[in-house]
């Protein structure tokens, strides 16, 4: 007797842990927000809705539209088409680790993901939809309310359940399993060249493509452009994080966005301006613009911009390369 | 051992449970309606009717809405406090029955010193998805949902810009500067002379006018950049304005 109890309590327990566990790649830090597993339904029914195209107000986009999971979950465009027709304002990010990040959008408007959910959804550049029709769509089609009765124990479709489920799904999207985790983890060697580029990176770009994650969660202006429109504007995008925080030192400032999956993610920079990697490593090594805003990072001993022999750019590339998650994106 | 495998499965039945509510102490405890009217040049405000502002613009509103927060009840003399938990509330013009603040379980006295805020405190501004009458997704147009936070006040409306032709403004205000707490007192000029008497069980009333009027002091619809005031100085300007906004005009006790 005492013995079945015992086996039915260890059961449990085991059970209840698996459920608990966070699937918390070893080589990683600990997670800003809480991961639940892809098996959990909310995860699941999250998944359904990031595939749901009732969630736009022509119907026809869903966030899978803009978010490809071939392309790391962004798409080929340097802006992307909202339902209106109209393009976005900035280039759609790849999504992966999103339980590491902060903050949202390329200048960090939200620090939630269930609020960058509403943003995307509302925005009528993006998704255009109100959450009052997306709920009435939801309740007209098969299959939602008994889903929603599954996971939150009653059939009610709310605004709040349809960004948290979508939430949980978007944080179950992790990527640790590229050549490069493989030699962190388990020492397979990288090549020369890769081997070459990863000290190239890790003297010239590390700074801010910091740690596992290759970003440091921060904002910077890149020197990309010199000229912005005045503060009074005050939803201009190209204020960047200023457009946020109302500070003038962060006019023109971006999200160090995760160079994960690079390869599959262009074209790049927070307008998609960049078609290649290429053309991103020339930026820095001599197209950067030195205004009053450009960070002092990218200029050092009075050189404006991080030089990179022809050399350089060859090893960068190869190693950049082995950031490339091929299960990430089902290859 | 066995002790300890009860241990266990007590605790992580327990670790699955939901909050659940509080319990709210019936009879022990009173309420009160926080009754508020809008009003542009003593009258009450009607969307889509023409106004002109001191400053001589030609105008109408189409949508007015605000955040009153962080309900506060005190006395001044013998320090009892009361400050009513999660008290978020959206007030919009178009729907009176919002325009009734109820406020529960306010512990039972005399209270010489009313505050509330107009906006959302900066900790719920910044905190991301929440709900009740911060639900972004039910209220998304009180929300900037490119930069987490509330407008705290909206006002939309078509302003007489040419000789017979009505342009579109809009005042859009939020960010933690604009925050503001009003405090009201039996003390104060702005105050009042009766104190606000809570008993058990019981419904007591604060009524307020809130004079629209004062939102547009300094604010000459037609110069640049006022048809569109979202932030910057236009918005300290406003927000600087609606703390006059509030005038509080009868106190009801039970």
């Amino acid at each position: 007797m005492r013995f079945c109890l015992t086996i039915v309590i260890v059961l449990l327990v085991t059970v209840n842990c698996r459920q608990k566990k966070n699937h918390i790649p070893a080589h990683f830090p600990l997670p800003v927000t809480t991961i639940i597993s892809v098996t959990d339904k909310e995860a699941q029914l999250g998944e359904l809705l990031f595939y749901e195209p009732a969630l736009s107000g022509n119907s026809k986009l869903s966030c899978a539209s803009c978010h490809n999971p071939l392309l790391a979950f962004s798409d080929s465009l340097s802006l992307s088409i909202g339902a209106r027709g109209e393009k976005t304002f900035r280039n759609t990010p790849s999504l992966a680790n999103l339980a590491w990040n902060s903050t949202f959008f390329r200048d960090g408007g939200v620090s939630d993901l269930e609020t960058q959910v509403i943003g995307s959804v509302t925005s009528p550049r993006e998704m255009n939809e109100r959450f009052f029709n997306i709920i009435n769509k939801l309740n007209s089609k098969e299959g939602y309310k008994n889903k929603f009765m599954e996971v939150y124990g009653s059939d009610s479709i709310t605004g709040q359940r349809i960004i948290h489920a979508i939430a949980a799904f978007e944080r179950t999207l992790i990527s640790a399993n590229s050549v490069y985790d493989n030699y962190l983890t388990d020492k397979r060697p990288l090549t020369v060249l890769q081997s070459k580029g990863l000290s190239v990176f890790e003297q010239k770009c590390a700074v801010c493509h910091a740690g596992v994650l290759f970003t440091d969660n921060n904002f910077h202006n890149t020197g990309l452009d010199t000229v912005f429109p005045p503060m009074k504007q005050f939803d201009a995008p190209e204020l960047g994080r200023a457009r946020v925080t109302r500070k003038i030192e962060d006019v023109g400032k971006y999200r160090t966005p995760s160079l994960r999956n690079l390869s599959l993610t262009a074209p790049y920079m927070h307008d998609g301006r960049f078609a290649s990697i290429e053309e991103v490593l020339n930026h820095y090594s001599s197209g950067v613009n030195k205004s009053c805003y450009t960070d002092s990072l990218l200029m050092k001993n009075g050189v404006i911009g991080i030089r990179l022999t022809e050399n350089d750019k060859r090893e960068l590339l190869s190693f950049l390369q082995t950031l490339t998650d091929s299960s990430f994106v089902g290859l | 051992m066995r002790k300890l495998f009860l241990f266990i499965v007590i605790t992580f039945a327990f670790s699955c449970h939901k909050n659940s509510p509080q319990p709210t102490a019936g009879g022990t405890v009173g309420a009160l309606n926080f009754k508020i009217t809008n009003k542009f040049n003593g009258k009450n405000l009607v969307l889509n009717q023409k106004y002109i502002t001191a400053q001589g613009d030609s105008f109408y509103i189409i949508n007015f809405k605000y955040y009153i927060s962080n309900i506060e009840f005190m006395n001044l003399d013998n320090g009892a406090f009361y400050a009513a938990p999660n008290s978020y509330y959206l007030v919009d013009a178009s729907n009176p029955a919002s325009a009734t603040l109820e406020v529960t379980n306010i512990p039972p006295g005399d209270y010489n010193q009313f505050a509330f805020s107009i906006g959302v405190d900066d900790v719920r501004n910044h905190t991301g998805a929440q709900t009740g009458a911060l639900d972004a997704t039910v209220n998304a147009d009180m929300f900037w949902s490119w930069s987490a936070g509330y407008k705290f006040l909206v006002l939309e409306g078509y302003f007489l810009s040419a000789p017979g032709s009505y342009s579109p403004f809009l005042f859009h205000i939020g960010s933690d500067d604009n925050f503001k707490n009003l405090n009201f007192s039996s003390y104060s000029s702005k105050g009042w002379n009766t104190d606000i008497n809570i008993q058990a069980g019981k419904t007591s009333e604060v009524d307020a006018n809130f004079n629209i009027d004062s939102i547009f002091v300094g604010i000459n619809l037609d110069s640049a950049y006022n048809d569109n005031i979202q932030g910057g100085g236009g918005a300290t300007i406003i927000a600087n304005n609606y703390t006059n906004m509030p005038q509080l005009t009868n106190i009801s006790n039970p």
